[in-house]
């Protein structure tokens, strides 16, 4: 569960987003669409709680940004799923390793992370790839591992920052595909933020669009 | 939980590998500094043990009333023993003294003047932690006032003398020790620093991905102690390869050898370890630090 209430956020050097208002629940498959520059980067910091708001409050799976302590973020990061558009992978680990890796942070055992890894490759169509290191694999396939990274710790929501935005028109296709199939097996949230309005034609999901800071409609 | 520290383990060690070139720099740097401190420890601890074997700047040589019989002068002898700060005690009788005449100048003292007139005495050695000169100064005039004492005889102006280099010797390197140091600790965080802003896309994905900030400081912690420890490996053999070829130039032309202190290599590990884990807890503090947060707290 996602709720914003009245949130206001100004950058020091320019806008930022102002009087967001809005609430996903459990479970949604949610579109947050705008042109670039529109704060829908923004928008997911506030969630993932990499930014703070100057006014207003962001409550995401019962964390309150206000009440949250620094902390304490790291607990509210790993219910969640980052998916972003530079893929943010270790260049100098394998996709196994990348994938392990928020598996390794949560302290799992061993075996059950061996499981939840070869899962998680498998279930993006990269049990093959397995040792190949990012290099060695197209943009897609990077954005698979990235996926296969965010669902391996079985998130209750899943955050995707212009997850086709490297991505040429199949394969962007093809993750807007996987992601969206994804949750809706585990039933987790979805908030994809694009700029690319046909994306959001190919999938039925909700819409929240937003322009300059501010949500539209 | 003892996997993950396991796994943290592991990372310190795999990173070492992965990012081998800064890793290179900054155990270097700490195996320069080593080698400084190393070549510091064995001059001071060799100026240490060639002032302890001049010894005989710790005696004390007593003379007793020279119209004491020999059971006379031992009941004396033995009122030196309750002095305090002495470490050994020789009575030296007059026939003893006559010994050590004979021993030093080649004649029987006995025989060319018809009687022996030599006084009998004591040998008093001061205890370690009494050599100091005022200290030493206060022992010869307690044995001075015992009954009977006639003279006392040591080398004051010698053991001031010797006191005031090594005391300036010890000082100055103290004070070059702590200037060194921070220096050494300024310049290996930084260059840890260096190694660490490699990594700075890593770290912050760490955070995003949920890790706390022992998690993502431990195995900088890990490899910083690393580093440490194979800088003072490399130091330790710099160190002893220098000593080797200091010797070898002695040897041309003193009969004198440098000796390797004990605890050199468990020293300069310690050191470097240490160093290593100051320089990545330095080095790491500034991305630890998520610049977002700062917004509005």
């Amino acid at each position: 569960m996602i709720e914003f209430r009245n949130v206001t956020l100004r950058y020091q050097r320019g806008p930022g987003v102002f009087d967001i208002d809005f609430y996903i629940d459990t479970g949604e498959l949610v579109f947050l669409v705008g042109p670039s520059g529109a704060g829908k980067s923004t928008i997911l910091k506030l969630i993932y709680m990499d930014l703070v708001p100057q006014s207003g409050e962001v409550e995401v799976n019962g964390f309150l940004t206000h009440r949250t302590r620094r902390r304490y973020i790291p607990f509210l990061r790993r219910s969640l799923g980052l998916v972003f558009q530079d893929f943010r992978l270790l260049l100098d680990r394998n996709a196994y390793d990348n994938v392990a890796l928020p598996l390794h942070i949560v302290g799992l055992p061993r075996r059950e992370i061996r499981e939840r890894v070869y899962s998680a490759l498998d279930d993006v169509g990269l049990a093959e790839r397995t040792h190949h290191y990012p290099r060695e694999l197209s943009g897609g396939e990077q954005q698979r591992v990235a996926i296969a990274r965010a669902i391996a710790i079985n998130p209750t929501i899943i955050l995707a920052d212009e997850p086709t935005g490297n991505l040429d028109a199949a394969a962007s296709l093809e993750i807007l595909e996987l992601l969206t199939y994804l949750a809706v097996s585990n039933g987790s949230t979805v908030l994809i933020a694009t700029h690319d309005y046909t994306l959001t034609s190919r999938k039925k999901g909700r819409l929240i669009e937003i322009d300059e800071g501010r949500l539209l409609g | 939980m003892i996997g993950k520290l396991w796994y943290l383990i592991g990372e310190g060690i795999r990173s070492l590998w992965r990012t081998r070139l800064p890793t290179l720099g900054s155990t270097l740097t700490i195996a320069l500094t080593l080698v400084i401190f190393g070549g510091a420890y064995i001059v001071l601890s060799n100026l240490d043990r060639a002032t302890r074997r001049l010894q005989t700047q710790y005696r004390i040589d007593v003379f007793f009333n020279p119209l004491l019989n020999n059971q006379e002068a031992f009941q004396v002898y033995q009122q030196l023993k309750n002095v305090e700060g002495i470490a050994s005690t020789e009575f030296i009788s007059k026939e003893h003294a006559a010994d050590i005449f004979k021993r030093e100048f080649g004649e029987d003292v006995t025989e060319v003047l018809g009687t022996n007139p030599l006084n009998t005495g004591a040998i008093v050695l001061v205890a370690r932690g009494y050599r100091t000169a005022r200290r030493i100064n206060r022992i010869a005039d307690e044995i001075a006032n015992v009954h009977n004492v006639d003279d006392v005889a040591y080398r004051g102006e010698l053991v001031r003398l010797l006191e005031r280099y090594l005391q300036f010797a010890v000082y100055s390197g103290l004070a070059l020790g702590v200037i060194v140091l921070l220096g050494a600790v300024f310049l290996v965080s930084n260059t840890i620093k260096l190694s660490i802003y490699a990594k700075r896309n890593m770290i912050d994905i760490l955070y995003l991905l949920g890790a706390t900030r022992k998690f993502i400081r431990f195995p900088f912690l890990v490899e910083g102690a690393l580093q440490g420890l194979i800088g003072s490996v490399f130091a330790f053999a710099v160190v002893v390869g220098l000593l080797d070829v200091v010797n070898y130039v002695l040897e041309q032309f003193v009969l004198y050898r440098v000796i390797r202190p004990p605890y050199l290599s468990m020293g300069l590990a310690i050191m470097g370890i240490a160093l290593g884990l100051i320089g990545s807890s330095r080095g790491i503090r500034k991305f630890l630090n998520p610049k977002a947060l700062q917004t509005a707290r």
